[in-house]
């Protein structure tokens, strides 16, 4: 339950401006490589520098990177970016973060870390865009890879869309929903040891 | 707007933790009495207006002048690790005055900041607007940090079922006080002063 809160807490900030499947993919991926990137930096200057100048280094390496490749994607889809405004630069710091956080634990090898670096890249753009899809196609039916055409699932509630689900409220009770269900797998997970 | 429509609309409609996430993990702290809460409204108020004023300094004046608008999140990460930098040596300095690693070093280097930061940047604002938005927005965060505390005392005075308490419970009634703030909206967007 513990893992599960601090995941949907870095994440949220994303989540909520995030609303659509195309945006969230695009966060989830990019949260990947970022975080890859940035681990393999780490690696790079490991030893190098005392752990406090770490982070500026860091900071300046994402800071560079986060700023071509967001510019590149700009020149391609200037209407994209400007949704993901918001949302891009706080993909590019959740990811920073918890590989600081990562940096100050046990020390692993490089392997280790590559690999752990990927496996919360996973985690995350397998919590952003499911939650995404579920908000955009309960929100309003449809789904969009692009935001210009987005494809109509279900006609009626694409007439009345149910904005509250797209709503940063909605994602409060969307979230509490999930912590719910987990709380209650966790629960008969537990009854059933004990009955055994 | 006017200063005190802005104002308002930082604090109810724009805040930071129930309209964009940021902050949960400062406001959802587990060990927080009503006294922390104060504080951490206080430490936000302080270090987003600093911070607010510096990045729309170094946004306006340089960035946009000199079109260098795509550098905004580089800057933006730089200015909170120096800030965080210049803190620890200041602290080093007059430990007496200033805490290391303490209460605000959550700050220089958090989802909140920078999101604010970034938050600046799709905004066109003058600096005293800048100013305000900053002071609300720590206002706002404090708001809902004293919030959370009293919506976990009266959970733990309540008979709650085992399976909503804790995170269930405290996400479902923060969805709805979002989205009750959220309805203020239209009310705050009629002039009312400047």
């Amino acid at each position: 339950m513990k893992n599960a809160v601090h995941v949907a807490i870095v994440l949220f900030p994303i989540l909520v401006s995030t609303p659509h499947f195309g945006l969230a993919l695009i966060c989830g991926l990019t949260y990947m490589l970022v975080i890859v990137l940035s681990q393999s930096v780490l690696v790079l200057i490991e030893g190098q520098f005392p752990l406090k100048y770490r982070g500026l280094i860091l900071a300046l390496c994402v800071g560079i990177w986060y700023s071509l490749v967001s510019e590149l994607m700009r020149s391609v889809d200037p209407g994209m970016m400007k949704a993901l405004a918001f949302a891009m630069p706080m993909t590019a710091l959740a990811a920073f973060l918890n590989l600081l956080r990562e940096d100050k634990r046990e020390a692993r090898s490089i392997s280790e870390r590559i690999m752990w670096s990927l496996i919360q890249g996973s985690v995350a753009f397998f919590v952003l865009v499911p939650s995404a899809f579920l908000r955009e196609l309960l929100g309003t039916g449809r789904l969009s890879l692009d935001l210009s055409e987005p494809l109509t699932l279900f006609p009626g509630l694409a007439q009345r869309p149910v904005l509250l689900v797209i709503l940063p409220s909605g994602l409060f009770l969307l979230t509490a929903l999930a912590f719910l269900i987990v709380k209650a797998l966790r629960h008969r997970e537990q009854s059933s040891q004990e009955e055994e | 707007m006017g200063l005190l429509s802005l104002f308002l609309h930082a604090i109810l409609v724009e805040n930071l933790v129930l309209s964009y996430g940021l902050g949960l993990d400062q406001v959802l702290h587990r060990k927080q009495g009503i006294r922390e809460a104060l504080i951490l409204g206080s430490e936000a108020t302080i270090v987003l207006s600093v911070l607010g004023v510096l990045f729309w300094l170094l946004y306006r004046a340089v960035l946009v002048t000199l079109q260098l608008e795509f550098l905004a999140t580089f800057f933006g990460l730089l200015l909170l690790a120096s800030f965080g930098l210049l803190w620890d040596w200041l602290a080093g300095k007059f430990p007496d005055l200033l805490p290391t690693g303490g209460a605000y070093s959550p700050f220089y280097l958090s989802p909140v900041s920078f999101g604010f930061l970034i938050l600046l940047t799709t905004k066109s604002w003058s600096l005293p607007e800048v100013l305000l938005f900053s002071l609300a927005s720590g206002i706002a965060l404090g708001l809902v940090s004293v919030m959370v505390y009293v919506l976990r005392t009266r959970m733990r005075l309540e008979n709650l079922p085992k399976l909503v308490q804790g995170e269930p419970l405290l996400f479902f009634t923060l969805g709805l006080i979002s989205l009750g703030f959220s309805l203020f909206d239209r009310v705050i967007d009629i002039p009312l002063l400047l």
